[in-house]
């Protein structure tokens, strides 16, 4: 996460060669060939090849950060999302957006959203984790303080005492107030 | 919310308590996961483990738009509260007062950069309170707030006046007013960051307030101005990159208003709405690509020049408009009262002046519709333009169905017809229409050269039912029969024209 050039720079290297593909291997050791328009939405990928000058087509990037599971999961999005982009230029079908991005969580566990948001962090998609962040919002909206603890896989490490302080102090945030 | 921004709060505060290693969610995307909930849901994390809560202190919203019912009690948040009221309320608001100050100090003494403060507040008609006000105002321009939305209700006696320093927040992004007099020093505003800008200026007792308004923010693109009870002049100048303008219910002329639109040559959605004072406007751009204009109740001409219009609402005006120039409209939304034949002419005509309409929604609300199927014929030779969905909106049904069919089909040849059943009466209103267009007779129109929709409708099915907030379509093939058991919802017919029998001059 180093640089933060802007990344609309990103596709301008793509029309030499249409089939250039980015090899990417993850946690668990397998590699993945990446479209580069795909993978440059990495931008982790994009910034290690825009900054290193040695690299060539060869080269594998190791992303010991992410496992294959979450891989797949994340080059789901960004291929589908190129392809909105190579179909739509200007502006983005927004109904066959959501409508992807609504199936596309639907199919996803708690545990596989918390992997990839953590592999979205650290492979740098600011689209992606945004989606992701805002999704896991959705999830523990209205629910008990003993469910959201065990989404995110909090240990409480409140006392009794130390629990039922904080549960009147957020009072508010509990209950409306009786009628006047 | 922006990324990076927590990101960089996510640094100085990284911490990870020894209790909750398996939570391994960096501070800052615990943050961005907590920018997308309500300020209720936030506080209720808190108590998830001591790292949330520790983390809740750096959280860089500060919302207290939830916990002000809360504190004052719902009833008093909304009314004016009684004089038996006062005593009670003067506790609770201080209360309320308290828990604000305490939150923003907490905050503050973490010396972070603040990306929301937004408050509502009701009635401190003593001006002893103001000096919170001014001092959490204060908290948030020194803790550099990108977000600032104020709400605070009073009468005009007691009204509120916002501190200069407002003006000195230079990293404000987006700044909301509510309720507040502004003192605007004359040398203008120095907010280098501003993109939106949002004023409301009602007062509920209300006299009229006369002050004069002066806008000079070179970044702002979006400008929300909305008030009945301001009078004085407005000035707008020296925002060239102003994209978007809603005037809501602002005082202003003819002139004032071509001279604000001639000055602001990048607009590209214009709202103008209850401007009661324009009598004849013309909007002529060539970036323009939304407008809306509605409750203009005295305007008695408008003419729109803009080529790259593509969407345009015209709703509750006394008149159509007067000419149009926009062959890229795809969307227009139309609603009058009581219309009448020369208004359907004016649609019909307004609807042609597109290559290409996709989406038409119409909005009546009339007892009776005054409707001349003869008069608008002879009146227009033009073949009615084929659109994509016509949508008929919230309309009493009228009493003249038949004549309210061809006023529809009069206006266009729509591929989906779309209406919603609000009450008993539309879904009768359904349900005839169904048999109409089941058992149209075609033995009418032999004198005319212009034949009726029945002529030309093919063909036509069903194509769904959607229950109001459900987002399950209903499609089944004996709809119709069972129509009188279904809930309030929207239907969607699929209608296949033919013009295979020329349209004009057999």
């Amino acid at each position: 996460m180093s640089s933060s050039i802007a990344s609309s720079s990103s596709s301008s290297s793509s029309s030499s060669k249409k089939e250039k593909k980015i090899s990417l291997k993850t946690s668990d050791g397998e590699v993945f060939e990446v479209e580069e328009p795909v993978a440059m939405q990495l931008e982790i990928v994009r910034s290690f090849f825009a900054d290193n000058e040695d690299v060539t087509e060869q080269t594998v990037m190791p992303l010991p950060n992410v496992s294959t599971a979450a891989m797949h999961g994340i080059l789901e999005y960004c291929r589908a999302h190129e392809e909105f982009r190579r179909r739509m230029p200007e502006a983005a079908p927004e109904e066959e957006v959501r409508a992807f991005e609504a199936g596309y969580v639907d199919r996803k566990s708690n545990e596989e959203l918390k992997e990839m948001i953590l592999a979205a962090n650290y492979l740098n998609i600011s689209k992606l984790l945004d989606f992701l962040t805002g999704v896991a919002a959705k999830r523990i909206e209205n629910k008990s303080v003993e469910y959201v603890r065990a989404f995110f896989g909090v240990e409480n490490d409140f006392t009794p005492e130390e629990e039922a302080n904080l549960r009147r102090e957020y009072e508010w945030a509990f209950e409306g107030v009786d009628e006047d | 919310m922006n990324v990076t921004g927590v990101k960089i709060m996510g640094d100085i505060v990284e911490t990870i308590h020894p209790g909750d290693r398996i939570s391994n969610l960096p501070d800052f995307i615990v943050h961005h996961i907590r920018s997308y909930l309500s300020a209720k849901e936030v506080a209720r994390t808190s108590i998830l483990s001591k790292r949330w809560n520790y983390l809740r202190a750096s959280f860089p919203i500060l919302d207290f738009l939830e916990s002000y019912p809360y504190f004052v009690g719902p009833r008093l948040a909304t009314l004016n509260p009684s004089r038996r009221q006062e005593k009670k309320f003067r506790r609770r608001i201080y209360n309320f007062m308290k828990f604000v100050d305490d939150s923003l100090r907490r905050f503050c003494n973490l010396k972070l950069s603040m990306q929301k403060f937004r408050l509502l507040i009701g009635y401190v008609n003593v001006g002893y309170y103001f000096q919170f006000l001014d001092v959490w105002i204060g908290f948030a321009v020194k803790n550099e707030v990108k977000e600032l939305d104020f709400d605070v209700q009073t009468d005009i006696e007691t009204m509120y006046t916002l501190l200069p320093v407002i003006y000195s927040a230079k990293r404000v992004t987006n700044l909301k007013l509510c309720g507040c007099k502004l003192k605007l020093p004359s040398d203008t505003m120095r907010l280098h960051s501003l993109r939106i800008l949002t004023l409301i200026i009602n007062i509920n007792v209300s006299p009229y307030i006369f002050e004069r308004i002066e806008i000079r923010v070179p970044s702002l693109q979006l400008l929300t101005l909305a008030s009945t009870t301001l009078r004085g002049p407005i000035v707008i100048d020296g925002c060239p990159n102003l994209n978007i303008l809603q005037l809501f219910g602002i005082t202003l002329t003819d002139v004032e208003f071509h001279r604000l639109i001639s000055k602001h040559p990048l607009l590209d959605t214009l709202n103008v709405i209850g401007c009661e004072c324009l009598e004849s406007v013309t909007i002529s751009s060539n970036r323009l690509k939304k407008l809306s204009v509605g409750g203009c109740s005295n305007l008695k001409a408008v003419d729109v020049d803009t080529p790259k219009l593509l969407y345009f609402s015209f709703m509750d005006n006394p008149i159509p408009v007067s000419s149009m120039n926009a062959p890229c409209l795809r969307k227009v939304e139309l609603a009058k009262d009581d219309p009448d034949t020369r208004w359907f002419l004016a649609v019909k005509e307004l609807l042609g002046v597109s290559n290409h309409i996709e989406d038409l929604t119409l909005q009546f609300m009339s007892k009776s519709i005054s409707f001349n199927v003869d008069e608008f014929r002879n009146s227009s030779a033009l073949v009615p333009c084929e659109v994509g969905t016509l949508c008929l909106h919230k309309m009493e049904p009228p009493l003249t169905m038949a004549a309210f069919l061809d006023c529809i089909f009069g206006i266009c040849y729509p591929t989906t017809l779309s209406i919603e059943a609000w009450n008993a009466n539309d879904k009768f209103f359904i349900l005839w229409l169904h048999k109409e267009m089941v058992n149209r007779d075609v033995s009418c129109c032999d004198s005319h050269h212009i034949k009726c929709w029945r002529h030309h409708l093919n063909d036509f099915k069903i194509e769904s039912f959607l229950k109001f907030e459900d987002e399950k379509l209903l499609s089944r093939d004996d709809l119709m029969e069972v129509w009188p058991l279904l809930p309030m919802g929207t239907i969607r017919f699929h209608l296949e024209w033919c013009f295979s029998v020329p349209l004009e001059n057999i």
